[in-house]
């Protein structure tokens, strides 16, 4: 006998063979383009009848009984006809905390997982004005895991928008403000789940090609025309692309400039529907397909 | 400006504009930076380079790692490795979607912490999920180490990759930005190479090791391989705090320590 026998299995093994699972991606460092590319396929739409709908903290719950109030009638309303998830923002609270964190000196995922909190509350706040709907107030992994059992036993839930990257949030460029933040959150979300549409409740008819509040104008005009400058009266942008918002570079879009980038990579979502929820009509209106505000596209 | 007024203008800004302004965003900068944990280390202990690799590559690191704890504060962070693949290789081809992906890909990385965790569990250190991190502190004071999954929590949000449904933020990003949040004063992944090479030096043999680059000069090689999650190089860009990170090779006794003591000796890769 010729061949020298191991002793025990680990001995057979060459030193340091690492114990594989076959597999496509085996043995890559996911790191190769040419190696990932490989696998790619068409992504499924895991719950295409949903809407998703974020509630704007500033522009809609810090406004108490006159501004949130007929936002939740309007949402009461909408359940027989859609299944919804409802994402709320932090609002003014958010703003202070960012205030107070700053001043100390805290890192931005620490400012994040503290404004988090704020968009949680708001959505306690929601989800209990609709809870004779049989409306809940879901936590994130609940959002993440079980919402198909939960849109199957009620028309909707409420859950916080903020995404939950906490700690984990991004380092921004030049700025400690949470990049990823309600709009973000919710556009992610729809995204992963392939829902039917995605809709941003705020305070004004859409983007503007110059900001209403600060020029002076009313938020209500409604040109149709998407090509003025930034200069004179704002004139609502009624459709544009993601990357063509982005390249006008305005001094303040209604929505977080992060999701413009996120939806360069959607899989599913196509547009987004920004609508003042202070217009009675207008969410009722946007679920059911209508351009009452500003659609953007994703490409 | 005195420090009141500074206050006094970031405060008004915050409550009238809107959160992607650009004043803001220069007043939201000009905040201090209270490094959080600045006496800890993150290391990265590599979950295809090491942990799938068994007691061979696994005791000597354990060894090394309870040592160097006397000196040092560790906050360990695991991998994924092979399983990792599998389930994203399944997973892709039924057609989910890169927020599915992240969650069974994370369970990975905790089974990997698990597991270390078991194996340091003699020295004292106990493994904590990112939802018990505020017990960090009192783990470092007693233990002084920690043993942490490495895949961030993004779950459902991770953000979409521009091809394909790989989650592209995972353990190197998620370690990466414990080290960035607070404040740590080293970040070193330990893997089972010498550290960056021009190729992957698995498949390459013409590859050859890049002993020092800055993630600009790295970025402009557009390598098909990197030793690093590439969206990590992004992410350093901006950190405040954990401005280079170094690379080294795990399979080498000592390397731990000395790479701890401020040695170079793997690949470091600098912000700027």
């Amino acid at each position: 006998m010729t061949e020298t026998r191991a002793e025990s299995p680990a001995d057979a093994l060459p030193l340091f063979a690492v114990k594989d699972v076959p597999s496509a991606l085996m043995r890559q460092t996911l790191l190769d383009r040419e190696l990932v590319k490989a696998i790619d396929r068409p992504v499924i739409r895991l719950l295409p009848w949903l809407n998703v709908v974020a509630l704007g903290g500033r522009s809609i719950i810090d406004g108490g009984a006159g501004a949130l109030g007929p936002v939740v009638e309007e949402l009461r309303g909408a359940l027989a006809e859609h299944r919804l998830l409802l994402l709320t923002g932090p609002g003014v609270r958010a703003r202070h905390i960012l205030g107070v964190g700053l001043d100390l000196g805290l890192p931005t995922g620490v400012l994040a997982a503290l404004a988090a909190t704020e968009a949680e509350q708001n959505g306690h706040l929601v989800a209990a004005l609709l809870a004779e709907q049989g409306v809940s107030y879901l936590p994130h992994t609940a959002v993440a895991h079980q919402l198909a059992v939960h849109l199957a036993a009620s028309r909707a839930v409420v859950s916080n928008g903020y995404p939950p990257y906490g700690l984990y949030e991004f380092p921004p460029e030049h700025s400690k403000i949470p990049p990823h933040r309600t709009d973000s959150g919710a556009f992610l979300l729809a995204d992963a789940y392939g829902a039917r549409s995605t809709t941003y409740v705020k305070d004004v008819d859409g983007v503007f090609t110059s900001d209403p509040a600060r020029s002076g104008g009313t938020g209500n005009s409604n040109s149709g025309n998407a090509t003025s400058g930034n200069g004179g009266q704002p004139e609502l942008i009624r459709e544009i692309t993601a990357a063509e918002l982005l390249a006008r570079n305005l001094p303040a879009l209604p929505i977080d400039a992060t999701v413009l980038k996120l939806m360069a990579n959607a899989k599913h979502v196509q547009q987004i529907q920004i609508v003042n929820g202070r217009t009675p009509g207008n969410i009722t209106k946007a679920l059911r397909g209508e351009h009452v505000g500003t659609i953007i596209r994703t490409g | 400006m005195t420090i009141g007024a500074d206050r006094a203008t970031l405060e008004s800004l915050l409550m009238t504009r809107s959160l992607d302004d650009l004043e803001l965003a220069a007043a939201s900068d000009a905040a201090p930076d209270y490094p959080i944990l600045p006496d800890a280390s993150v290391l990265k202990i590599g979950g295809q380079s090491l942990m799938d690799r068994g007691r061979s590559a696994v005791y000597p690191v354990v060894e090394e790692l309870a040592r160097v704890k006397r000196e040092h504060q560790l906050l360990i962070g695991t991998g994924g490795g092979t399983r990792a693949r599998h389930v994203y290789s399944v997973a892709a081809e039924l057609g989910l979607p890169t927020g599915v992906l992240t969650g069974v890909g994370a369970a990975v990385a905790g089974q990997n912490a698990q597991m270390l965790g078991y194996l340091m569990a003699r020295h004292g250190v106990p493994v904590v999920g990112h939802e018990a991190f505020s017990a960090l502190p009192l783990y470092l004071a007693e233990a002084h180490a920690v043993i942490f999954p490495g895949m961030p929590p993004y779950d459902m949000w991770q953000r979409v990759p521009n091809q394909g449904v790989i989650p592209p933020y995972r353990t190197d990003a998620g370690c990466y930005l414990v080290a960035e949040v607070y404040g740590c004063r080293n970040m070193i992944f330990v893997k089972d190479e010498d550290g960056l090479y021009t190729a992957n030096p698995k498949t390459d043999p013409s590859a050859t090791l890049i002993p020092e680059i800055t993630v600009d000069e790295l970025i402009s090689l557009d390598l098909p391989d990197v030793v690093v999650e590439r969206p990590l190089l992004e992410l350093m860009r901006h950190a405040r705090h954990v401005r280079s990170i170094q690379v080294i090779n795990g399979l080498k006794p000592g390397l731990i320590t000395r790479a701890l003591a401020g040695e170079h000796v793997g690949t470091i890769i600098s912000a700027a």
